[in-house]
Order: structure tokens, then C-alpha cells, then sequence
């Protein structure tokens, strides 16, 4: 597996919100602009496109902004998805010179605690992008690192056979081993499962192939799938390449066309799709992770600019493409490249 | 016909109470021992050794001793009252103290999120539960306080009214007949729910995930240790947590035993 690390650091785009970030001036310099720490929470917050309206609402679930900007050795709250759990409470925490407090959740659950005003984290991190938009209505995000689907299998006799097959799902279809998956309604893994084997299908030109896949009993909720799997309950489980390398999982690669691994397959991914019980339908898309600061002043900056780099993410299972850190939207000032 | 069975007579009852509790036994124990003997030694030393374990000790001690102290100042005179006045709404107030226990504590833990969160009581009075050491006291009390109350109630009930009646004919005053005769031999059931309440806030998990994630206790180190290596992992942690509960639950028996409500 190829890690791809950012060598240039910051190239971000600020692309959704129509500005261009070329010709802004550079970051030290609007430092003192964004008034870090006179503002409380909207410190340092405004957009690279100088739409400061835009830094008002920023954080606009943080009513008083009690701790904001000024931090003096208060740990800064980080609430991500469960699958950067590890990587930041070791990665992240080792390679940021203040403490960091990691509380993981799903992202669908992170992104709800705090829209619905639950959890008040200074970044929130979270392994499908389109949740920002979504769910929390953030005013940016950077994209700071990928992951992909792996084929996770035991050490059992089953579990070797998928291992050891031409192709993976050979003995699963025919039988001789037992896949499981997380509930589609539940989380992105389940509906990214979904597409993959729908992708499989055609990558394998095997129409039906999904179907043949999908046991509808061997689907469980994360914790469920991977307690199963891991006292061998399970020969084999479709999760994330980041779970199988934190946990040591034997496992499988999936050709690039159906992983959801490279943001360049955009398209290709888009083919497929999901409708969820709320009537809602996700389209196939890369698995990009994505955080925003909710804060202003220094640490938070500093430890947003160090998770986004993500030098520690390798070790994990994860991809940091080149072109990475990403920003979308409207983007403060104190992140802009 | 019928005859009066003696003592002597062996009756069937015993066996079978032998077997049936036996069983029960070995479902408790069988998952706790395999628990406690699949994990080397060394791992579980190992996991000692992360201050992290430590710290999560630390905080379930504290927060779990608290939580049970308040749930008995307040729980045994709730019990009392609800097992001596007479009143309509009785049933009533009994279910209200069943809530905690019918909603699974991961709702608690929402319901009190919201209650006591920024747009609840704590926005109101500017003060941050959730995420503090008050905030896990709070979980943990909720989710085992009904354990506190429900069972001394049963155990005041059944203290013998005529006893509390001659001591009151005797002069005694209506504290004096509480502190000297209903507390005494109401005692062993009132420490059996501060024992449950105990266990039941050290193991706390769902109510405290949603309130306070951090600080963490053991069961939510746990937690996190699973999500982030797995079931490996947790193990050491989960005997960490039975071995630091399964002490502090001797003791309370030990110092429970002791107090000078029995002795006197």
C-alpha cells in the first residue's frame, strides 16, 4: 500500500464558495484581522473571501462562546468519527504540544451532537464530508485524508480461503465462508459496503453479484460486526483499511474501481446509490475525511493546521493524496494558504 | 392422607434450589472467569501501566463513591417515606422511581444531556455539566439510585411497625425510634441497595457516554480502547474495571457490617 504524503503542505482551494484564494494575503498577516481572542468565539473566523458575515454564524451553536480563544492549557476537544479514534488520540496527540481531548462517536452521531447543540468541540472530524452540508451546516471544512474498503478476514480456515481465492467473494458466494456488514441505515460503512459490492458487480461483470453477497442476516451494527468478527463468529467482514491496520486484521484490497478510494473516481463511484429510510439517497463517493475548527486562537488553529497535515496518518491505514489538505467553503482567513 | 413432614426428611427442594441457583451461578461466573483467565496477567499489568487505565480508575472510584453516597442521603428517605405514608398517588410515585430503570441509560444519558445541557438547566444557571466529574456523578446517580431506594423500601416495609410503636409508647421520639430501631433492622436491606447502586454507577456506560465522555471512567475507557484496537485490547481494561469494583464492593460490605447501626 502506497502512502502518498502532502509534501507542500497547504494548497487549499476555497473552491465552493467561488472565491479564488490566490492574491490573499498570507496568514500571519490576517491573524490580527480575525481579532484572535477580542471576538471569542468568532476569532479569527472570517472568510477567504472576506465575507466576515460569514464568520458570524461560524460557530453559531456556541451561544455564550465561554471558552473560546483563550485557552490557557485547556485541552482542545476534538470530536471525530470512530474510525480516527486511534490516529488522533495517538497520531494527533503526540505530534500536538498541548493536550488534546479525542471523543469518537459515528459520524452520523458526531455530526448530530453537534448540530442539536450537545457537544461544543473545537474540531470535528468526520469520515464523510458531505455530512458538513448535511447535517452540521458548517461554513467550511478541509478534506484531509482518504481511506478505502478492504475485504477484513480471520485467521480460520474460512477465513484463509478468502484470502486465498482468485477473487475474494468466490467462496463467500459459493458458501464455503460467511461475510458480514454494517446496517446501511446506520452508517457510512454500511452503505459504502453497499456500493462497493454494487461496483463489484460491474467491475466483475457479474450482474447479480451483490445480491449474491448480501445476506440480509449478517448485518450488524459496527460494534456488533466487529466483536462478531473478531471471536471468529465471522470468516470475513467488508470495513475500513484504517480499522483493519489499528486493530491488525488480516485483509484484502479491493481494485481501486469499486474501493472508494481515489477521489479522481469520483464519477465513476457516483454510478451507484443508496436510499436511506428517511427518503434521503446517497450517491457512491470517494471516502474523503473532513474537519472544521469551531474556534478561533492559536492552539485551536495550530492543532486544526497539524491534524489536517496529517503526517501522522499513515500509520493508520489512511491516504493523504498530494493535493490534500482540501478546503471547501468559506474558509478563515488563519487557514488559508 | 397427609402427614407433617419433620426436618429430618430430606425434602427435594433443596436439591433442586442447589441446581437452579447453581446454574444461575455458573452463567454469572463462566463469561467472568473466561474474562479474567484468557487475559495474560502480563497484558492486564501492562494496561496498568497506561496512565490513561489509571486515571479512568481513578475517576469510576470517585464518581461511583459519590453517586452512591447521594443516592443514599436522598434514596433512604424517599424509601422511608414510600413505605410509610399512606397516600394515593403511592404507585405512582413508585413507577416514577422505576423510570431510571425501564429507559435504557443511553436515552438517560440524552434526557439529561438535554435537560441539564447549554440549552437546558446549565444555559439557564451558566454552569457546564456535561463533560465535568459532576456531570458523570449525575449519570451515575440517576441510572442507580432506584437500586438504593426500591430495595430499602422493601426493607423498611418489613420491619415490624408494633417495634417502632412500643419504642415511641417508651418516650423514644420519632427520630430516636428511626436512628434506634427501623435503621438497625432495615440495615442489611439498605446496604444491599448502596451495594447495587455502587456496582450499578461503577459499571455505568450509556448515560455517561452521552453526558460526559470525558472525564472518563473505566467503562467508557473500555469503550474507546474497542473502538480504537478492539476486543484485545479492551479485555485487560474490563478486568481492570471488575477488579477495582469487585474490591471496592468488599470493603462496602466489610464497612457496611461494621457501622455502628448494627452494633448498637
Amino acid at each position: 500500500m502506497s502512502t502518498q504524503r502532502s509534501v507542500g503542505g497547504r494548497r487549499g482551494r476555497g473552491a465552493e464558495s467561488g472565491g479564488s484564494t490566490e492574491g490573499t494575503t498570507r496568514r500571519g498577516f490576517l491573524t490580527a484581522l480575525g481579532g484572535a481572542g477580542a471576538a471569542g468565539v468568532a476569532a479569527g473566523v472570517s472568510g477567504c473571501v472576506g465575507s466576515m458575515g460569514g464568520a458570524a454564524g461560524a460557530d453559531r451553536s456556541d451561544d455564550n462562546g465561554s471558552d473560546g480563544g483563550r485557552s490557557g492549557g485547556r485541552p482542545i476537544s476534538v470530536l471525530a468519527a470512530g474510525s480516527l479514534q486511534l490516529a488522533f488520540s495517538e497520531g494527533l496527540r503526540a505530534a500536538v504540544d498541548r493536550p488534546v481531548q479525542v471523543e469518537a462517536h459515528g459520524s452520523v452521531t458526531v455530526a448530530r451532537l453537534v448540530a442539536e447543540g450537545k457537544r461544543h468541540p473545537d474540531v470535528v472530524a468526520l469520515a464523510d464530508t458531505a455530512l458538513f452540508d448535511r447535517v452540521l451546516a458548517t461554513e467550511w471544512h478541509a478534506e484531509f485524508a482518504t481511506n478505502a474498503l478492504v475485504v477484513a478476514h480471520t485467521d480460520s480456515d474460512a477465513g484463509r480461503r478468502v484470502a486465498e481465492a482468485d477473487r475474494w467473494f468466490d467462496p463467500v458466494v459459493g458458501g464455503a465462508a460467511s461475510l458480514g456488514r454494517t446496517d446501511p441505515d446506520l452508517d457510512p460503512l454500511g452503505y459504502r459496503t453497499l456500493f462497493a459490492l454494487d461496483l463489484a458487480s460491474e467491475y466483475y461483470d457479474r450482474p447479480g453479484l451483490r445480491d449474491a453477497l448480501v445476506e440480509p442476516r449478517q448485518v450488524y451494527p459496527e460494534t456488533s460486526l466487529l466483536s462478531r468478527f473478531e471471536t471468529g463468529d465471522l470468516d470475513a467482514a467488508v470495513v475500513y483499511r484504517s480499522m483493519a491496520e489499528d486493530r491488525g486484521y488480516d485483509y484484502v484490497d479491493l481494485p481501486a474501481a469499486i474501493d472508494l478510494s481515489e477521489p479522481d473516481r469520483a464519477d465513476a463511484y457516483g454510478a451507484v446509490s443508496y436510499d436511506l429510510p428517511s427518503g434521503e439517497t446517497v450517491r457512491g463517493a470517494p471516502i474523503e475525511y473532513g474537519a472544521t475548527a469551531r474556534r478561533g486562537g492559536d492552539p485551536v488553529t495550530d492543532t486544526f493546521d497539524t491534524l489536517v497535515a496529517g503526517e501522522y496518518l499513515g500509520d493508520h491505514g489512511f491516504v493523504v493524496p498530494d493535493e490534500f489538505p482540501e478546503y471547501s467553503g468559506d474558509v478563515p482567513r488563519v487557514h488559508c494558504p | 392422607m397427609s402427614r407433617v413432614s419433620t426436618a429430618r426428611e430430606r425434602s427435594p427442594w433443596g436439591a433442586i434450589a442447589a441446581l437452579l441457583g447453581g446454574l444461575l451461578l455458573a452463567l454469572y461466573a463462566a463469561p467472568v472467569a473466561w474474562l479474567a483467565l484468557a487475559q495474560p496477567p502480563s497484558a492486564v499489568l501492562a494496561s496498568l501501566d497506561a496512565p490513561f487505565v489509571v486515571g479512568a480508575a481513578r475517576n469510576t472510584l470517585v464518581s461511583a463513591s459519590i453517586s452512591t453516597a447521594l443516592a443514599t442521603l436522598f434514596g433512604v428517605p424517599l424509601a422511608y417515606w414510600l413505605a410509610r405514608a399512606r397516600f394515593r398517588g403511592r404507585t405512582l410515585v413508585t413507577a416514577v422511581v422505576a423510570f431510571p430503570l425501564v429507559l435504557p441509560p443511553v436515552v438517560s444519558g440524552m434526557i439529561l444531556l438535554s435537560a441539564v445541557g447549554a440549552e437546558g438547566l446549565g444555559g439557564l444557571l451558566g454552569v457546564r455539566i456535561s463533560g465535568t466529574i459532576a456531570g458523570v456523578v449525575l449519570a451515575q446517580t440517576f441510572v442507580a439510585s432506584p437500586f438504593v431506594v426500591l430495595t430499602a423500601r422493601s426493607a423498611f416495609e418489613s420491619v415490624d411497625t408494633d417495634a417502632e410503636e412500643a419504642a415511641r409508647t417508651l418516650g423514644a421520639s420519632e427520630w430516636g425510634t428511626f436512628r434506634r430501631v427501623t435503621l438497625p433492622l432495615a440495615w442489611r436491606g439498605i446496604l444491599a441497595g448502596i451495594t447495587l447502586a455502587f456496582a450499578r454507577a461503577a459499571g455505568e456506560f450509556g448515560a455517561t457516554l452521552m453526558l460526559a465522555y470525558y472525564p472518563r471512567t473505566l467503562p467508557v475507557q473500555i469503550w474507546a480502547t474497542f473502538q480504537g484496537r478492539g476486543l484485545d485490547a479492551a479485555f485487560p481494561v474490563a478486568v481492570v474495571l471488575l477488579a477495582v469494583a469487585s474490591g471496592a464492593l468488599v470493603l462496602l460490605n466489610v464497612l457496611g457490617e461494621a457501622s455502628p447501626v448494627v452494633s448498637e
